[in-house]
């Protein structure tokens, strides 16, 4: 098989650079920073708390709200404030991607909050941005049933490859985000650009899924670095 | 896992034997100079300060009751730190206690924090959260609404709790009387919780003697899970803290602390000190050295 040369020299399966941090503000009841290449996502977690207007309470659960943004200074070209149209979708899919993983029933008539800002994009800042936010909402101290780890995988000129960047996205036949809960083995997120058969289809979640395992382990040393002092005297 | 635990509780058997037997030791002779506790009253679950003289029995019993605690805590030092969908154990003998759930055969911790056996229940103790309200909780709330029939109480959680009429004591007329006289929107009360419903409905009361309204001294707010921190063992931390500075302190469930004292600051300062570094070794000792110093350091966040 001929060996697709990606530019930025990383092997077909290998993701970009991952940092992870926990704890990252103070003011929030969690936080967590991330970046992946030169993606980078900050998200904070207010709550569970008291949800105004009363009349979006769910009476016999809590509510996600969830606010996806990219910073004016994210991309080369300045990313006007406020919601779009992607911001928006995005904004939902991340709710749906997280919701099956948190106990929602545990604390009814509440909201958790959650903010992702998009400090700098070059692709993949979904995934980024839900890695970040499912970190913050286990560093809050919130009931979840498992992390959510999330990462892309795509087909360029016949080779699957993970955790495409900004100009490989361009080049891609298909772009494929999945979310995935690691420990219950379960997807909540999968989208995707492009045009692709089954077989390659399956192939590319595989692949995303391998990338996601890898994922959790960064995002276990990264809460652990935080917490695992803590603990009791 | 199972293993493990018993290994541990081996290797410390023998020290924690001694260190309760010269406990004791130490309450025999007490007992036989006559020593009697006169400790400021306290507000939190304390055993019988004034102790009768020939209570040996109990005071053994104490002792040992302190052997467990021991015990317990040296499972929870020697297990690590747990985060949310982590296998707690693969057994059908224990049952899910708080904060973890059953899959299967398995037990797995709902969120980050330290497993903690109950016998054959088990309990993950957060390390982070909010305040959730459970009956018969002491907390210190603030009345933020004057109603017809009562009072609505924020008591520092997602959650506003409901004082009714019914709650105070004495009988009380409200188409006669100014509630807001009793309890006006800004006060603060110490109060129990009395009823938790599944929904999440608070009510609270002021029924109990040791609950009552705050005229003067300062709030603090901490993280709620670090309250047993702050209150020590039998009270032992915030028994030194109230010594060393004269103050009156009383620590909601809920992480609020009002003090009231000439030393607020330095007593803050000292359960600031607590909440930061509530990891360490040696905290007591620690907090005992910061309050010798006297003088709080300057910059204290409030």
């Amino acid at each position: 098989m001929t060996t697709y040369k990606r530019n930025d020299g990383r092997k077909l399966d290998e993701t970009r650079p991952i940092k992870m941090k926990v704890g990252v503000l103070k003011h929030a009841d969690g936080s967590a920073l991330v970046s992946i290449g030169k993606t980078v996502a900050l998200a904070a977690v207010y709550g569970p708390r008291e949800l105004n207007p009363r009349h979006m309470q769910e009476s016999d659960r809590a509510i996600l709200q969830c606010n996806y943004t990219m910073a004016p200074f994210s991309t080369k070209e300045r990313v006007r404030p406020g919601p779009s149209r992607r911001s928006t979708e995005i904004s939902k899919v991340t709710r749906e991607a997280l919701e099956p993983a948190l106990f929602l029933k545990d604390f009814p008539k509440t909201t958790i909050d959650l903010y992702i800002v998009i400090l700098q994009a070059n692709a993949g800042t979904r995934t980024a941005g839900i890695n970040a936010a499912s970190l913050a909402l286990a560093d809050a101290g919130i009931q979840m049933r498992d992390l959510v780890t999330s990462i892309a995988a795509g087909k360029i000129e016949g080779h699957y490859v993970i955790d495409l960047n900004g100009e490989e996205e361009e080049l891609t036949d298909c772009d494929l985000p999945i979310a995935y809960m690691p420990r219950e083995k379960k997807f909540t997120l999968i989208q995707m650009d492009g045009k692709i058969t089954k077989e390659d289809m399956k192939n590319v979640i595989k692949l995303a899924v391998k990338g996601c395992e890898t994922l959790y382990e960064h995002q276990r040393k990264a809460l652990l670095e935080k917490w695992s002092k803590e603990g009791f005297e | 896992m199972e293993t493990e635990k018993i290994e541990m509780d081996e290797s410390i058997r023998k020290e924690l034997e001694e260190d309760v037997m010269e406990e004791i030791k130490a309450i025999q002779e007490k007992e036989n100079n006559g020593f009697d506790e006169s400790d400021e009253p306290a507000f939190e679950k304390q055993e019988s300060p004034h102790a009768a003289p020939s209570h040996v029995h109990e005071q053994m019993h104490l002792a040992h009751e302190r052997m467990e605690e021991k015990r317990e805590e040296s499972v929870r030092r020697g297990k690590n730190v747990v985060l949310p969908g982590d296998r707690i154990v693969e057994s059908m003998e224990y049952l899910p206690g708080r904060n973890c759930y059953r899959d299967g055969n398995s037990i797995y911790s709902k969120r980050l924090g330290v497993v903690y056996y109950r016998g054959h229940v088990i309990d993950v103790v957060p390390l982070s959260g909010k305040y959730m309200p459970e009956a018969d909780d002491m907390v210190i709330g603030k009345v933020s609404e004057v109603q017809y029939s009562g009072w609505t109480i924020d008591v520092n959680s997602p959650y506003r709790a409901f004082l009714p009429l019914s709650g105070v004591r004495g009988f009380i007329e409200p188409s006669r009387t100014d509630i807001s006289k009793i309890y006006g929107v800004g006060d603060l009360i110490y109060a129990r919780i009395s009823e938790v419903t599944p929904l999440k409905d608070i009510r609270i009361s002021m029924k109990d003697p040791s609950t009552r309204k705050f005229e003067n001294g300062r709030i603090i707010r901490i993280s709620p899970v670090k309250v047993p921190r702050v209150i020590g063992k039998q009270g032992s931390m915030i028994n030194l803290i109230k010594d060393k500075t004269g103050c009156r302190i009383s620590v909601g469930q809920n992480g609020v602390i009002w003090i009231q004292g000439e030393k607020e600051q330095l007593a803050a300062r000292a359960i600031q000190e607590i909440e930061e570094k509530s990891q360490i070794q040696g905290l007591t000792d620690h907090i005992g050295k910061l309050l010798n110093q006297e003088t709080p350091s300057a910059g204290v966040r409030i």
